[in-house]
């Protein structure tokens, strides 16, 4: 049950988001941006960022999300997106997202964290400056967002099902949606 | 393009330093350097991705400012709280300043930030300090027990909701400002940054 009275029968942030409209619209506007605007990161690779760190934070409605939008921009390859969470340094994905992932787990846990040496990683593999910050950014806002679903203890739904529907929607509408 | 050399040091990307996108944050870093004064290096931030940080401004303006039931002073004190345990040096100065402007009482809010249960402070906010502190380093160890005991002590669901979200919110920025390297500037610059939160809030719109 949620700390606080929250719009009952919605999952998630969605709750929240009711509750008040007016701190939903902006964190629903940062969401697209990041996850879905234009970047040279592809937002297959933006929603792994996403779900890993939300895995990391152990929210798991962030994480289910996510991690179904993310297979949902990767041709319904779940696999895929659970093989950085299993083990990082065999996932099949690129030398680039593997260094970027790294800079995002240690975004988790605090971004004192990063070294200059994890940047010059990240660079060596090909990531452009803009490409890390947008990492960080990534990283950071789910800090966030972890945080204002399990903080207020949101309604967390456990059926897989809903959760690919979730983020089948996530991927194709987006976050700027009119009703939810 | 090339930054000119400043007194403060430099980002851990230099590309978000050099390349600042047109408009009222790159206005202020070009007059800050101008006049050859100390500026927020945050403005740098700001300046590189607008799209994000447009959005991000006008958030942070609602959840510290918008009429709740914690004053802005104390939200502000609860953003300064959190920064602290996140050991975000630049984020902890700037809002322990604007909370110190707000609430007219600045020993009162190094001494929350020092040792939050010697401070002089309500048992309330005291509670609601270490609660955040909670969210924000035990975040799977909330529970129930913790937000039964705010309501005891008489904080009702806005304040909870505001409470959580500033929290969240500066755990957004305290990852973003120490991964990107942004410096704590001069006690003397962040007063005057406080003051200008203080009467102004985030929102440059």
């Amino acid at each position: 049950m949620p700390h606080i009275a929250l719009p009952e029968g919605l999952p998630g942030i969605t709750g929240p988001f009711a509750y008040r409209p007016e701190t939903a619209k902006p964190m629903r506007e940062l969401a697209e941006i990041l996850l879905r605007g234009p970047n040279t990161l592809t937002s297959g690779e933006r929603e792994m960022i996403a779900s890993y760190v939300s895995s990391r934070n152990g929210c798991v409605f962030c994480h289910a999300s996510h991690r179904a939008a993310a297979a949902h921009h990767l041709d319904g390859d779940y696999d895929l997106v659970d093989s950085v969470r299993r083990n990082l340094e065999t996932a099949p994905v690129s030398a680039k997202l593997k260094a970027l992932l790294r800079i995002a787990g240690k975004v988790q846990e605090s971004g004192r964290c990063v070294t200059p040496e994890d940047i010059a990683d990240a660079r060596a593999e090909g990531a452009t400056d803009l490409e890390i910050h947008d990492t960080v950014l990534i990283a950071a806002a789910f800090s966030m967002y972890n945080r204002y679903v399990d903080g207020l203890a949101t309604v967390t739904p456990i059926d897989p099902a809903l959760y690919d529907v979730m983020g089948r929607r996530m991927a194709k509408e987006g976050y700027v949606r009119a009703s939810n | 393009m090339s930054a000119p050399a400043t007194k403060t040091a430099t980002l851990h990307l230099p590309d978000v330093e050099t390349h600042p996108q047109p408009g009222v944050y790159r206005d202020l870093i070009e007059s800050a350097r101008a006049r050859n004064v100390e500026y927020s290096k945050i403005w740098d931030l700001f300046a590189f991705q607008q799209s994000f940080t447009v959005h991000l401004a006008r958030f942070t303006h609602g959840v510290l400012r918008e009429p709740a039931a914690i004053s802005p002073g104390f939200r502000e004190l609860i953003a300064a709280y959190t920064s602290n345990q996140n050991e975000c040096g630049f984020c902890t100065q700037a809002h322990a300043a604007a909370a110190s402007e707000l609430m007219g009482d600045s020993a009162t809010v190094w001494a929350a930030l020092r040792d939050v249960d010697s401070a002089p402070l309500p048992e309330n906010e005291k509670l609601l300090l270490r609660f955040v502190g909670k969210v924000t380093r035990q975040l799977e160890n909330v529970d129930a027990a913790d937000v039964a005991a705010l309501r005891h002590a008489g904080w009702n669901d806005e304040a909870i909701y505001y409470a959580i979200t500033t929290c969240a919110l500066f755990n957004f920025y305290n990852r973003w400002i120490t991964a990107c390297g942004v410096p704590q500037m001069s006690p003397e610059a962040h007063r005057e940054q406080g003051r200008t939160l203080a009467a102004r809030g985030y929102s440059r719109d």
